[in-house]
């Protein structure tokens, strides 16, 4: 566990100094900045009837997760695919370090990377604690669900990254397996029968919607857990076979 | 083959290059495919403390894959490698505790700085937070980067480069040292330096290292390994006598009286001819040209030795290009 978390302070430190993270970090804030204020324009109008929360601050948690689908592939895609390039693989493929610590280590860098964007995010609708009274509990619960869901998009991002030796393939690869688990919502809405029903239980976005609403179900969780572990021992798995195969 | 110096292997061989202490590395019939072709074929040797292993072949003779075995950045498909005793396979973290790796590109984090990698990778190899310091200050001093180890990696020269990536695979003191051609790439003064880096190295730890250049296997190393195809053509023990000239003297002395007054090995090869053995400094043949006019000795013709070792890989490469 020491050695992850020597890798996951490495690479947050290595994510700080890479412009992409700054770009998508901004990219994105400045995005849920608009949702936010026009969600909060729109609550101002209304009569009533509405709570500030589910009027702004969910509505803004469920875009972030839309948009975080969309950032991830940028953010995670150095994670391992950048050892490739500049040839750093081969240090520590030569060094004490096992392949489970290294991609965990790799995963908690991304997801720290991610964790640090939805802190930001949350600052605004911590602002209007200012002017406003809100249930504090409820927002937790919606911070509590966006943490939970970047766990399997850091994953997907992380195996996506130990595929290729090119970032931009790796984005691309990460991008394909988000937007296909993103595409998974859609039997859920139009369909009946099975495939809606299997589309509930595998649509990331329907547990998402789930957690923010406060159910946390035990389903949801494993859910979200198990996506996470599958992943992150599939990179482990890809990490060992560079030793072995070829 | 002449001199007895150099033999060429019927089979695997086992290395020797004079009496172990203790060995840092055991091979035994290493076997590894890449790509479906086979890479390193049965291959064994043995290198201690204070040794210094060439490895020298043509290019894809398989000398960069045996090396990434030796150190585990691959798994051999057949065969052991032991490091200190402790399996690269079974016993993974403690054998690669002892190895410290330098590829051919020699990467770094092109956005850390000097220091943050050095640190880095000590902290990987289980260098303690106490002696962290001292380990990468060392590291920093042994590889002249004193004056740069604030810069960032991706801010480096190639020569400086190189110097990193030496010190990064000696920054946790391993007992082997596998560099994969550590001198390409570098102007001559960087050689010699490199050279001097690795000679000093070797002192506290065994070294494998891979080459192209001849001279600097010959020079550096007390054993040579030529592979061919992945496999072990010749092993060579260097015993320091390589160098030398041979002379012919009209009017010549004792070929032991020659030998004291130059205060090296002097061999009688007939009709006035000697071998004399020398250590590269040309001392030797100063003092020769001196004592031959003092003393009248008829010197008539001085020939450098002729490279054995370039002779001998070529002939052993030919061979074994032949055989196949």
């Amino acid at each position: 566990m020491a050695d992850a978390l020597l890798v996951a302070r490495l690479e947050l430190r290595r994510m700080f100094l890479s412009p992409v993270s700054y770009v998508s970090g901004a990219v994105l804030q400045f995005v849920l900045a608009i949702v936010f204020f026009s969600n909060l324009a729109s609550f101002e109008a209304a009569a009533g009837g509405v709570s500030l929360m589910d009027a702004v601050v969910r509505p803004l948690f469920f875009s972030a997760g839309t948009m975080l689908l969309l950032a991830a592939p940028m953010l995670t895609m150095h994670l391992v695919s950048e050892e490739y390039r500049q040839g750093t693989i081969l240090l520590l493929l030569s060094s004490p370090i096992a392949m489970t610590s290294l991609a965990l280590g790799k995963f908690l860098g991304g997801l720290g990377l991610m964790l640090f964007l939805i802190l930001l995010f949350t600052m605004m609708p911590l602002g209007l604690l200012l002017f406003a009274t809100m249930d504090i509990a409820d927002l937790a619960v919606c911070v509590l669900a966006a943490t939970l869901y970047v766990l399997p998009v850091t994953a997907i991002g992380l195996y996506a990254s130990s595929l290729a030796s090119k970032p931009l393939l790796a984005a691309m690869s990460c991008f394909g397996m988000l937007f296909a688990l993103w595409l998974s919502d859609l039997p859920r809405h139009s369909g009946q029968g099975w495939i809606s029903s299997l589309s509930d239980h595998v649509s990331i976005m329907n547990h998402y919607q789930q957690l923010l609403q406060g159910s946390v179900s035990l389903g949801s969780v494993l859910y979200v857990l198990l996506a996470s572990l599958f992943f992150i021992l599939l990179s482990v798995r890809r990490l060992h076979n560079l030793r072995t195969l070829h | 083959m002449e001199g007895g110096c150099y033999q060429i292997l019927p089979a695997v061989p086992t290395l020797g290059g004079g009496p172990l202490m203790e060995s840092t590395l055991r091979a035994e019939d290493v076997w590894r495919n890449y790509h479906h072709v086979c890479a390193v074929a049965g291959v064994s040797l043995e290198l201690g403390k204070g040794q210094i292993l060439g490895l020298l072949g043509l290019n894809g003779a398989g000398k960069s894959t045996l090396l990434k075995l030796v150190c585990g950045v691959l798994a051999p498909h057949r065969g052991q490698i032991r490091i200190a005793g402790h399996d690269i396979v079974e016993e993974a973290t403690l054998a690669r505790r002892h190895v410290g790796f330098m590829p051919e590109q020699a990467p770094a984090y092109s956005d850390l700085t000097v220091l943050e990698s050095l640190s880095f990778q000590a902290r990987l190899h289980g260098v303690g937070r106490q002696e962290l310091p001292g380990s990468v200050a060392r590291a920093c001093q042994l590889c002249g980067l004193d004056d740069v180890k604030r810069k960032l990696c991706g801010h480096l020269s190639h020569g400086y480069r190189k110097r990193l990536g030496i010190a990064l695979a000696l920054v946790h003191k391993p007992g082997l040292l596998v560099l994969d051609e550590p001198s390409s790439g570098l102007d001559p003064i960087q050689i010699k330096g490199m050279r001097e880096l690795i000679r000093d190295m070797a002192g506290d730890c065994a070294v494998i290292f891979s080459s192209h250049v001849l001279s600097e296997v010959q020079e550096l190393c007390n054993v040579v390994l030529i592979l061919h195809k992945g496999k072990v053509v010749l092993k060579q023990d260097i015993d320091g006598g390589e160098g030398g000239f041979s002379v012919l003297l009209d009017d010549p002395p004792p070929a032991e009286q020659i030998g004291d007054a130059l205060g090296v090995d002097v061999r009688a090869d007939g009709n006035g001819r000697f071998h004399v053995a020398d250590d590269g400094s040309g001392a030797a043949r100063q003092r020769l040209l001196q004592e031959s006019l003092d003393k009248g000795w008829g010197l008539r013709e001085l020939t450098p030795q002729p490279d054995r070792l370039e002779q001998t890989f070529l002939k052993v490469v030919r061979d074994a290009g032949q055989d196949h």
